[in-house]
């Protein structure tokens, strides 16, 4: 293997780190809806096709100078860019900066790296293997590198940052070396990267903060917990008044004010009123449900897909102890469809608690596919608990979709909406086993203005709305796209 | 990488590449993306949306590209295979989504669909010459094919699953044919070649470009004048015909004109940008009338792409209110609005830079004039715009000069610009046709 097979497999790995961090950064940054996903990973693409665009065009030595410099500025990822966008959050700029940013960063990202190939393959000494030969065997090993930092991304998972940054910036610090060969600058580059190293943790913790604070308005935020999932960035925030935040990318998922409110609807009220043999838990990262349902069920099942939630939750929402000795209860890790489809088991009570449906996999979790699946699993009474995100109103926003995809796959759907907790919930069962006054009954500790949407009046809100389903998923996109244009585009 | 100490695009011959191989280059490109992320959503929906099935698209992908680089398999047998793979796996999943081993199928199929992601490359490569086109167009194309998934998906769900593929499929395999069949033309040899140092990429197509480019540039003139007469006209028949008034819909940045305006600010970058590239190529030629300053035409190419960006991310407002403004800076002129300085700083520095382009606009007949009277109208927009609304509020029709008299005077202004440097591009395209017109005619037979 020559220097330039190295070169080659270490930019396919960088290249693969770079992506992963970059789409985990600034979607966090930019607020983790499926549009911002899409947008941010077309930029990725877009820094690659100006790498590919500059490959040949670039001299020499302004190669080397711009190859230094960003491998050196790579030493201020992920800091940099967060600092910018708090900075930019304290002078309310307009929204156009932070896409600027973005497109800005993914030229720091990728492009230089998108150069290697083109210009090993075109103008390497002639001599030798052909061009065609040259394309196979660098784009070969370009992808074996990918594949490579692809498997650093995945050992990197719910681990602390470091477990992906210093791996990252030893593959740039050997770049640099084999590409300029100049001892003194990779000796100056490890120089350089050392204290950023031994104080990455505090930086990224110090970074995130600041971010929270100045962009999310979370007054004396303070980053408890910060690391990457399969899935998500997953983020815990302290604000002043010790509240906890939990965020999934850049997207709060809960507070400690609004979980209670949220357990209390979802779980605690329809778990009170059916007393079940059988519940299970989709979603409830957090294990917040489960000390609270655990004494009104028989058997208590929970599943999560993402295991940085879990910890997470673990660590600052439910504390171990409150889930010793709880003999009746199992968690599985899995995806929710997944374990449906591939148990046998029939509950009495299933608990929808999964995030509003901004993103492609979300939405699945809101749709007539995914709530008949529920039906099949469900006893005869058996119920479903859902949250609707908002009030159950006469429109086609989310409320209305999710409760018409209820509708399309159960006779009857009953919706409430509490003022405390601020977000609607939805029951739905072949046949519900309690009315509107006994779920009033049951809230009356918690609040007195509950307001309650019988089965029999639920389809009047329903007229304007399309049942969520795979086939109509338009609102990841329309709902999607307007949090975006509000956040960005209009000023 | 001792192969890169020279500036590796003027070491390589020129070749003009059809463009049809690009743009097949592209649909391919959008091709992959689309089969890439239908395998991703057919197994989120119907398997499961952990992060295993992520990890066995990429992998087995990349899988596919790497075997497909090493692989001497045709390009029409490499696509429908690829295709026919995804609908066998679209077919496993619909009839057995629990079944072991479905994941693993899967994976192969996705790999066998893999096969033509690295194969194109092999296949393109000599077509293109180049391995920086040849990425970068598939690579455009695999990023549009990445929003259209999405928004594809999102709005038409299983359909799009179901027929997307197998319409990108169709289209590759019917152009193909047409693809195979274009050579690529070697223009020049490297930069050094050549009597005259007229390297084939500065003038790809010096017959084409120099008889009758001038001519289209011409013609070009013709219609930004005719645009800039349409667009403020048909905001005021916008305007009557919706009976409002005709300032609302000046008012504000985000709206037509300002729309227009960026638009033809970086139409002015693009002919300065071209009037760089001919004013270096006339020195090369050494007969042709050179400029004394190519390099101020980048300066100018810059200064409009930085304007348009202004007038569409409102850079100047910005920095008067959160710089300025707050500051205290130049918020007591007389007849300036508080901290509303930045246009006379930009024309000031626009006027300093004008005078190294003095001579090159004077020898070219019309352009000095037409400059002249794009720094005229320039100024008046820019002292009216400036002025604090008190002052213009005792004025006749006081709202048309608070409102479309900046926007149709910007415009018109750039119009005067462009057509400044049009005059420049074509008077000098001209003199290059002659130059080589009289040298053919002198060079024995």
């Amino acid at each position: 293997m020559t220097r330039n097979h190295l070169l080659l497999f270490l930019v396919g790995m960088a290249l693969s780190i770079a992506q992963f961090v970059m789409i985990r950064d600034f979607v966090s940054i930019l607020y983790g809806e499926e549009v911002v996903i899409v947008l941010v990973t077309a930029t990725f693409f877009l820094g690659l096709s100006a790498g590919y665009l500059l490959s040949l065009r670039l001299s020499r030595r302004w190669f080397e100078w711009l190859l230094v410099a960003v491998i050196f500025l790579h030493l201020t990822f992920p800091f940099s860019y967060r600092e910018l966008a708090a900075w930019m959050a304290r002078a309310e700029v307009s929204g156009y900066w932070y896409l600027v940013l973005l497109f800005f960063y993914a030229l720091l990202f990728n492009t230089l790296f998108a150069v290697f190939l083109p210009r090993l393959i075109s103008v390497e000494t002639r001599a030798g293997a052909s061009e065609a030969q040259r394309l196979r065997v660098y784009y070969g090993l370009e992808l074996a590198g990918f594949m490579s930092g692809f498997l650093v991304v995945v050992f990197s998972w719910v681990k602390p940052f470091a477990w992906l940054m210093v791996p990252y910036w030893v593959i740039l610090g050997a770049i640099l070396q084999l590409s300029l060969k100049r001892a003194w600058l990779t000796a100056l580059y490890a120089l350089v990267a050392l204290p950023v190293v031994f104080n990455l943790q505090r930086i990224d913790y110090d970074t995130t903060a600041h971010l929270y604070r100045d962009k999310h308005n979370i007054r004396g935020a303070t980053t408890l917990y910060s690391e990457n999932s399969p899935y998500q960035k997953v983020e815990v925030l302290r604000d002043a008044s010790n509240g906890l935040h939990l965020y999934l990318d850049g997207l709060q998922n809960l507070n400690s004010t609004n979980l209670e409110g949220l357990n209390f609807y979802i779980a605690q009220v329809p778990a009170r009123l059916i007393r079940p043999k059988k519940a299970l838990l989709i979603g409830n990262g957090t294990l917040s449900s489960v000390p609270k349902i655990y004494p009104d069920c028989g058997e208590l099942v929970t599943v999560e897909l993402d295991p940085g939630v879990l910890k997470a939750g673990r660590l600052f929402f439910t504390p171990p102890e409150k889930l010793r000795n709880l003999e009746r209860w199992t968690l599985h890790v899995d995806d929710g469809k997944h374990f449906l489809r591939h148990s046998e088991d029939k509950f009495d009570l299933i608990v929808v608690d999964v995030p509003s449906p901004l993103t492609v996999q979300e939405a699945y979790l809101h749709s007539m596919e995914f709530y008949a699946l529920i039906r099949d699993h469900l006893t005869e009474r058996g119920v479903v608990a859902v949250q609707l995100s908002g009030p159950l109103q006469h429109n086609d926003r989310t409320p209305a979709r999710v409760t018409a995809a209820l509708r399309q796959v159960f006779p009857q759907v009953m919706a409430i909406y509490s003022v405390r907790a601020d977000r609607g919930f939805a029951y739905a069962s072949r046949q519900l086993p309690f009315n509107g006054h006994a779920v009033r009954m049951a809230a009356r500790s918690y609040e007195r203005r509950l307001k309650v949407i019988p089965p029999r009046r639920v389809d009047d809100y329903l007229t304007r709305a399309v049942p969520m389903s795979v086939n109509h998923m338009d609102l990841v996109l329309r709902r999607g796209w307007e949090r975006f244009a509000d956040r960005y585009l209009n000023d | 990488m001792t192969a890169t100490d020279t500036t590796p695009i003027d070491a390589l011959p020129r070749y003009r590449v059809p463009l049809r191989v690009p743009l097949f280059a592209t649909l391919t490109g959008l091709h992959l993306a689309i089969l890439q992320f239908c395998y991703f959503f057919t197994l989120l929906i119907n398997v499961t949306s952990t992060y295993v099935t992520y990890m066995t698209v990429v992998i087995a992908w990349m899988t596919g590209t790497l075997i497909g680089l090493w692989l001497p398999i045709g390009v029409t047998p490499a696509l429908v295979v690829g295709v026919v793979a995804y609908y066998a796996v679209q077919l496993l999943v619909a009839s057995d989504p629990l079944g072991g081993l479905v994941l693993q199928v899967a994976a192969l199929g996705v790999a066998v669909t893999g096969l033509w992601a690295g194969r194109f490359f092999v296949v393109l490569q000599p077509l293109f010459q180049r391995a920086d086109r040849l990425f970068f167009h598939e690579n455009n194309g695999f990023m549009v094919g990445v929003l259209g998934v999405f928004v594809g998906f999102t709005l038409l769900g299983k359909p799009f699953l179901l027929w997307a593929p197998l319409a990108s499929l169709a289209v590759l395999v019917l152009f193909y044919p047409w693809v195979a069949r274009a050579e690529p033309q070697l223009l020049e040899e490297p930069a050094t070649a050549g009597p005259d140092g007229l390297t084939g990429q500065a003038v790809a197509d010096p017959g084409r470009l120099l008889n009758g480019g001038w001519r289209a540039l011409h013609r070009f003139g013709w219609w930004m004048i005719a645009l800039n007469i349409l667009v403020p006209a048909g905001i005021f028949v916008q305007a009557a015909v919706q009976e409002v008034g005709y300032w609302h819909l000046f008012w504000g940045e985000d709206n037509l004109i300002t729309w227009f305006s960026a638009m033809q600010l970086l139409l002015v970058a693009g002919v300065a940008w071209l009037n760089a590239e001919t004013a270096a190529e006339a020195r090369r030629l050494q007969g042709v009338e050179a400029a004394a300053h190519p390099w101020i035409w980048w300066i100018f190419t810059a200064g409009f792409i930085f304007l348009a960006l202004d007038e569409q991310f409102r850079i100047h407002e910005q920095v008067r209110d959160e710089l300025l403004k707050p500051n205290g800076w130049f918020t007591h002129l007389h007849h300036i609005r508080p901290g509303d300085v930045m246009f006379y700083f930009y024309f000031i520095v626009g006027v300093v830079l004008a005078v190294r382009l003095w001579s090159e606009l004077r020898r070219f007949s019309g352009a000095l004039a037409l400059f002249g009277a794009a720094l005229v109208v320039a100024g008046a927009v820019i002292v009216v715009d400036a002025l604090p609304e008190s002052e213009v509020a005792h004025w006749p029709w006081p709202r048309f000069w608070s409102s479309a008299y900046e926007e149709i005077g910007e415009n018109l202004a750039e119009m005067f610009f462009l057509l400044a440097f049009l005059k420049v591009l074509t008077g000098r395209l001209k003199g290059m046709q002659q130059f080589l017109e009289a040298r053919d005619d002198h060079e024995p037979a």
